[in-house]
């Protein structure tokens, strides 16, 4: 898996209008997404088959003199879907049809804005946002022009930008690529196109402590780790239910309150309807050998697949302490039981919810376990009523 | 142990506003069933979240489905208004009592028939700080209303009632003629911003702004938000009513039209088929239809007939729906509609029929300055665009200055390739297709020519399409991408191929 897809990478972070200003996140965002789609337990794309496109690979003409010589711009983003088009149009000539990968990835990180409430713009570094916000890529609409005529199976589009509403400028369309659309081959596409913000609203970075990394970039790489389905496999739902529940966790209370600040993404399936016709498998998740049998047994067979287990403390109050508590799961199965609880309960728990219940009576909170928590463990106080 | 097939129980979820999304997460983060105003649905015992969301709000709680059916109702939430109504997040009771009496109270008459009452206001805080106030906003400052023409009837800079204590406000409130009028926003570092205005004949058009950054984040930036405005239709007489059940339901409407979602519960649909009294609901619901998969044709031709009921002096937006839906609509449309989503139809409809948006037109002009993305049609004012959110575009020796629409028509062209055989037409496609022909010639820009591959440098495909024949599907779609009428289109294409020649020539 993973041999016949392609991806576009983008991470800029130096903007040299002052009304735009620098970012922290988005190199590191991009090349940590580059090191999934390059991981044999990830995307595991060739590299050659990978276009990344960073402000440091422009370092050496930084700082830049002014806004209009800074790097990388539209060109050199639209240039790299340019090259797929052109990849298109030779596979058509030579008799093979559009196809030319089963999987396209598109990442983007900087500075946005959002032209229509299903769209994200990138914005380039030689942007000034008073004048020439138009020096700009589109996500969806260059995601478009490949699902458009089949020229991949898949699809999926990450946009870690913000997506403010209301910047005068048209929408950059390079209008010219691909005119023929392969109504039919576009049927058979599966896509799912994320951007970090609801329309209208910001995306932010974590604090300098915590890497000063884009919140849906850490909350997207976690996912494609951690969000599994029973048999261990991430799928474009299970992704976007994990992005919809996890992405506020790395915000902090300051943003959470903050009414412009997105705590979710806007997810886009295609096709739109039936809502499973768009599910596809991104990843499996293989389980790592306990011992040396099973370390033969996979080299034999194959590693297993297997939704990852998250350590779990669970904190009891004294009015249960001594008393047989049951751990039941999201479909009320019973779990696990302790038969007299201490201070801590401490275990390992599949991805999901769960309630804790004593004498047939269950205790608050829910807990959730939703992936990997800072510190690698999850604290849950329960309710002393 | 685990059961094999549990029995299923029941769980309802009522949301008390109807236009409220409900989403059923099961404990596993999937999302297993979603509603609208109101969902039941069966499900296995287990833990579940229901989230429901209505406007830009959110509300999330946790329920768990054991042995028995449960049921949910939802109270209403406060979701954000720029209408002062009773029960939403960012009002105060003195903002709902200056709005009810300043709708039923003229500041000015200038006709009969009709009514455009306009409530700007200001709202930082549920309570009052006992620090020192910082300097007080004004909301009206450089908002002013005008004839199409251009004349100022009010500037609410100075004009209407006011208060200029915490959280200001202002009102204005004029009899009129029905007609078009166009609500104008002067912005911070020069420039305006318009929007139609339609008042209706036996009807009051109410105008509900709060306020917004403009330029930047610094307190003089703040000027009356009319991208986010809420905009009603109340009878004449009845003036503004924070506590009508049915405004809080328009303005659900409105907010789930600006998000794009699909938030028409069967409450409102069964609204929509029987008589509703505030026609924005209508138009409101009936673009609100046009998002689903499959639009009820059917629903949406009732609720333009009942439209054209209570509208009987025409509105620019219901004469968009007859033009969508191809019954009688107007032969031209001179005055941009007040939704976006209107627009979008007429432009589209520009492509078969050019002369429905004649190109010296307001609608015209409109179209080339467009400003911001949301539910209102906004452009930018003619002494705006000489300033302002103009692409900069350097061809050859030659800088020129061009309004948006022709920086991304020419980038479109710079990456289209040319090549083989054209005829000559009197088509300003084939205009353009004669200077690309003569710019083959010239070097083209390094950054270009090293994304093209060999063979469109060196000679023709015979296959590839010179740009002459662009057949009717491509200017379709040309109308479409850029959201321009095909009237101006055709202009651009020929102010281009003017000023290349002009290039060729110099150079």
């Amino acid at each position: 898996m993973g041999e016949k897809d392609r991806a576009i990478v983008v991470g800029v972070n130096c903007y040299p209008d002052p009304d735009l200003g620098d970012l922290k996140g988005p190199e590191d965002d991009a090349t940590a997404f580059y090191d999934w789609l390059r991981s044999a337990d990830g995307g595991n794309v060739p590299e050659t088959q990978i276009r990344k496109i960073l402000t440091s690979d422009f370092k050496d003409k930084m700082p830049f003199p002014s806004v209009v010589d800074a790097q990388p711009t539209t060109i050199a983003v639209q240039g790299e879907f340019i090259r797929l088009d052109q990849l298109v149009k030779q596979s058509r000539a030579a008799g093979n049809g559009p196809q030319i990968g089963d999987r396209l990835y598109i990442y983007m990180a900087g500075h946005g804005f959002a032209p229509s409430a299903d769209e994200a713009a990138l914005v380039m570094a030689n942007a000034i946002y008073k004048t020439t916000l138009n020096y700009h890529v589109l996500g969806k609409y260059s995601s478009e022009l490949f699902l458009n005529v089949g020229a991949f199976k898949e699809i999926l589009l990450f946009m870690d930008c913000c997506r403010l509403r209301d910047v005068t400028t048209y929408p950059n369309k390079f209008y010219g690529m691909t005119p023929d659309y392969d109504q039919e081959a576009a049927k058979t596409v599966k896509a799912m196109h994320v951007f970090a913000a609801g329309f209208g609203y910001v995306t932010r970075e974590t604090q300098a402590a915590q890497g000063g990394r884009g919140i849906f970039t850490k909350a997207l790489l976690e996912g494609l780790k951690v969000a599994t389905d029973e048999e261990g496999r991430v799928t474009t739902r299970t992704l976007a239910d994990h992005l919809y529940n996890q992405m506020k966790k790395f915000m902090s209370d300051a943003d959470l309150e903050n009414q412009t600040v997105s705590a979710e993404p806007s997810i886009f399936p295609y096709p739109q309807f039936p809502p499973q016709a768009s599910e596809f498998v991104i990843t499996t998740i293989k389980a790592k050998p306990q011992g040396v049998l099973e370390r033969i047994g996979q080299i034999l067979t194959g590693p297993k697949v297997q939704a990852p287990n998250f350590p779990v403390v669970i904190q009891i109050p004294s009015s249960l302490q001594g008393k047989s508590l049951d751990l039941l799961d999201g479909k009320l199965q019973p779990v696990a039981n302790i038969a007299k609880a201490s201070a801590e309960w401490k275990l390992e728990l599949a991805r999901g919810k769960y309630i804790v219940r004593s004498d047939g009576t269950f205790v608050d909170p829910t807990i959730k376990v939703g992936g990997i928590e800072e510190g690698g463990v999850l604290n849950v106080s329960l309710s002393a009523e | 142990m685990s059961t094999s097939n549990p029995a299923k129980m029941h769980l309802k979820v009522k949301c008390e506003d109807s236009a409220t999304e409900i989403f059923i997460i099961d404990g596993r983060f999937n999302l297993c069933d979603r509603g609208i105003g109101y969902t039941e649905t069966e499900l296995e015992p287990g833990i579940y979240k229901v989230k429901v969301r209505a406007g830009f709000e959110t509300y999330e709680q946790h329920v768990i489905v054991s042995d028995h059916d449960e049921s949910l109702t939802i109270p209403p939430f406060s979701f954000v208004s720029p209408a002062p109504l009773a029960g939403t997040a960012k009002t105060h009771e003195f903002h709902m009592g200056a709005a009810e009496v300043g709708s039923k109270n003229p500041d000015l008459v200038k006709g009969h028939g009709s009514s455009i009452f306009i409530f700007s206001r200001d709202w930082t805080s549920q309570t009052q700080s006992s620090a020192a106030p910082p300097n007080i906003p004004n909301p009206g400052l450089g908002l002013s209303l005008r004839e199409m023409n251009g004349d100022v009837i009010a500037d609410l800079t100075t004009a209407g009632k006011r208060s200029d204590s915490w959280e200001p406000w202002v009102s204005f409130n004029v009899e009129l003629e029905p007609g078009c009028y166009r609500l104008n926003l002067r912005l911070p570092k020069g420039g305006s911003i318009e929007q139609t205005l339609v008042a209706c004949s036996g009807w009051q058009t109410q105008v509900f702004l709060l306020q917004s950054y403009y330029d930047g984040t610094d307190a003089d930036t703040k000027r009356a938000d009319l991208q986010g405005a809420s905009i009603q239709l109340a009878p004449l007489d009845m003036g503004f009513k924070s506590d009508n059940p049915l405004w809080r339901l328009s303005e659900l409407a409105r907010l789930g039209l600006a998000n794009e979602r699909k938030v028409l519960s069967k409450d409102l649909r069964e609204m929509l088929v029987g008589k509703f009294e505030n026609p924005m609901l209508g138009l409101y619901g009936a673009h609100l239809l046009l998002l689903e998969a499959e639009p009820d044709m059917k629903l949406l031709n009732e609720v333009v007939d009942n439209l054209h009921k209570l509208l009987p002096s025409g509105h620019p937006d219901l004469d968009a729906l007859d033009l969508f839906l191809k019954r009688v609509a107007p032969a031209k449309f001179e005055v941009p509609p007040m939704l976006r989503k209107s627009w979008t139809h007429i432009v589209n409809a520009t492509a078969e029929n050019p002369q429905i948006v004649p190109p010296d037109s307001l609608a015209a002009e409109a179209a080339l300055h467009q400003w911001g993305s949301g539910t209102w049609l906004l452009w930018q004012h003619e002494e705006a665009q000489a300033s302002t959110q103009r692409g900069l575009e350097t061809i050859g020796k030659v800088a020129v200055m061009l309004s948006n629409a022709e920086v991304m028509l020419r980038s479109r062209l710079r990456t289209a390739t040319l090549e083989g055989q054209f005829e000559k037409t009197d088509s300003p496609f084939a205009a353009i297709s004669k200077l690309r022909a003569k710019r083959k010639k010239r070097a083209l820009p390094a950054a270009v020519r090293d994304l093209m591959p060999p063979q469109t440098l060196k000679g023709a495909d015979p296959q590839r399409r010179p740009l002459a024949q662009l057949n009717e599907q491509d200017v379709n779609h040309l109308v479409q991408s850029l959201c321009i009428p095909r009237a101006n289109l055709e202009r651009i294409i020929k102010k281009l191929e003017t000023d290349t020649e002009e290039e060729t020539e110099e150079s």
